[in-house]
């Protein structure tokens, strides 16, 4: 699991993989470094390192090379700007979850040619929320068990709810009833809603191409738990550490 | 915005904002009077089963709509077609009028936005025969269960061997 927007130190002697190198070398042009961004160690970018940590770092002793926890790369991630958007404001990410998503992005950003920004289309969900939304639908005589993939968690709900209508209640007290329904699955860990899930969030794939998707994938690997694309509608679902 | 999808003068559009399905104007040809008796699927009712390719078809909204519209076409790896998704597609509305639209009628010429391979196009719905099924929702980037939305579905018959 990462947290820092490169996985492994780069530099002279170190492990300089490809993906942190183009996260390197992009921060570097970006801090004026005259520097090729092509994924591969060489002279060029042991040169830009230490002149940044020399000119700008004010090391005395310039050590050529940055590890994912090293203050040179804090320094270097300055220089950015926006690598990724929230849809609008109705997403609500769980706690910690922008946090995680700030490194990857800029993995991304980096990696991708021409520079892409990761577009947050959803977040995290209540119970309540979803309780709303399941109330509505079965307002308006959905079939909801037929919409969820959990067919006996969505089957506990239709049951609460006609229980709930047969005594009369108003709708406020049909809706708590559900979210009652919901808490309890959570509690169970059933979640009807991969949403309910603090570290899940979906991202827009419609944007994307093909290279893109799979250099997503790649640059993800070990920032996330689960990555899944979806197709109806099309988008990407993550699920962080 | 993308100005230039705002208003796409070819596309029959007819907006009766704010008012009941009873007080509509006088259909279009080959459209069937709206009643709440007809294809009420969800809170969408749809005039007619089928739309041919000179046709049209009315689709009424009852209540406050999602704010979001695109159009799932059939036997695609890549089905949506997007009508309406705030201000980045706003194909045939503006996207603050779009949530006061009650009518509207969809040619069946009407086009929209599909992504290819992260390309966006704009192209005709209706092209196969086959079921269409219109869909709105809060958010078309989500999965459908986790969001607010309505949907009804409706045969184009390309009148020729697809």
């Amino acid at each position: 699991m990462s947290s820092n927007s490169i996985r492994y130190a780069v530099g002279k002697g170190m492990k300089n993989d490809k993906l942190d190198l183009m996260v390197i070398q992009t921060l570097l042009q970006l801090n004026n470094q005259k520097i090729k961004a092509t994924g591969i160690f060489d002279m060029e970018t042991q040169t830009a390192i230490e002149n940044f940590q020399k000119d700008t770092e004010k090391m005395l002793a310039p050590t050529g090379s940055i590890s994912p926890e090293s203050t040179t790369l804090v320094r270097l991630e300055k220089a950015l700007g926006i690598t990724y958007e929230i849809a609008d404001s109705s997403v609500v990410l769980g706690q910690g979850v922008e946090a995680a998503i700030k490194p990857l992005a800029i993995r991304f950003y980096c990696n991708s040619v021409p520079h892409h920004k990761m577009v947050i289309t959803s977040g995290v969900r209540t119970a309540a929320a979803q309780a709303q939304a399941m109330f509505k639908k079965l307002e308006m005589k959905d079939d909801i068990i037929k919409l969820y993939l959990n067919k006996k968690a969505a089957k506990e709900v239709v049951d609460t709810y006609d229980e709930s209508k047969k005594a009369n209640d108003p709708a406020n007290t049909t809706v708590n009833k559900i979210t009652a329904v919901l808490e309890k699955q959570i509690a169970n860990k059933v979640y009807i809603s991969s949403h309910f899930n603090a570290k899940a969030f979906d991202m827009r794939s419609r944007d994307l191409d093909a290279h893109l998707v799979e250099l997503f994938k790649k640059v993800s690997d070990g920032f996330v738990r689960k990555l899944i694309h979806e197709g109806k509608p099309p988008h990407l679902h993550l699920e962080m550490f | 915005m993308n100005t230039s999808f705002a208003f796409f003068p070819a596309i029959l559009l007819l907006l009766i904002a704010c008012q009941t399905p009873e007080k509509k104007s006088t259909p279009p040809v080959q459209e069937k009077a709206i009643t709440t008796s007809e294809k009420d699927t969800n809170s969408i009712i749809l005039s007619a089963d089928t739309l041919r390719p000179t046709g049209s078809l009315s689709l009424s909204f009852l209540g406050n709509h999602p704010a979001k519209m695109a159009i799932i076409i059939p036997g695609s790896d890549n089905p949506y077609v997007f009508l309406q998704d705030g201000s980045e597609i706003s194909e045939i509305f503006p996207a603050d009028s779009f949530a006061k639209v009650r009518i509207m009628v969809l040619k069946a010429d009407q086009q929209g936005i599909r992504f290819i391979n992260g390309s966006k196009h704009r192209e005709a719905i209706f092209k196969k025969s086959g079921y269409y099924t219109v869909v709105l929702a809060d958010n078309l980037e989500t999965e459908p269960e986790n969001t607010n939305s309505i949907q009804a579905r409706v045969y184009f018959s390309s009148g020729r061997k697809d």
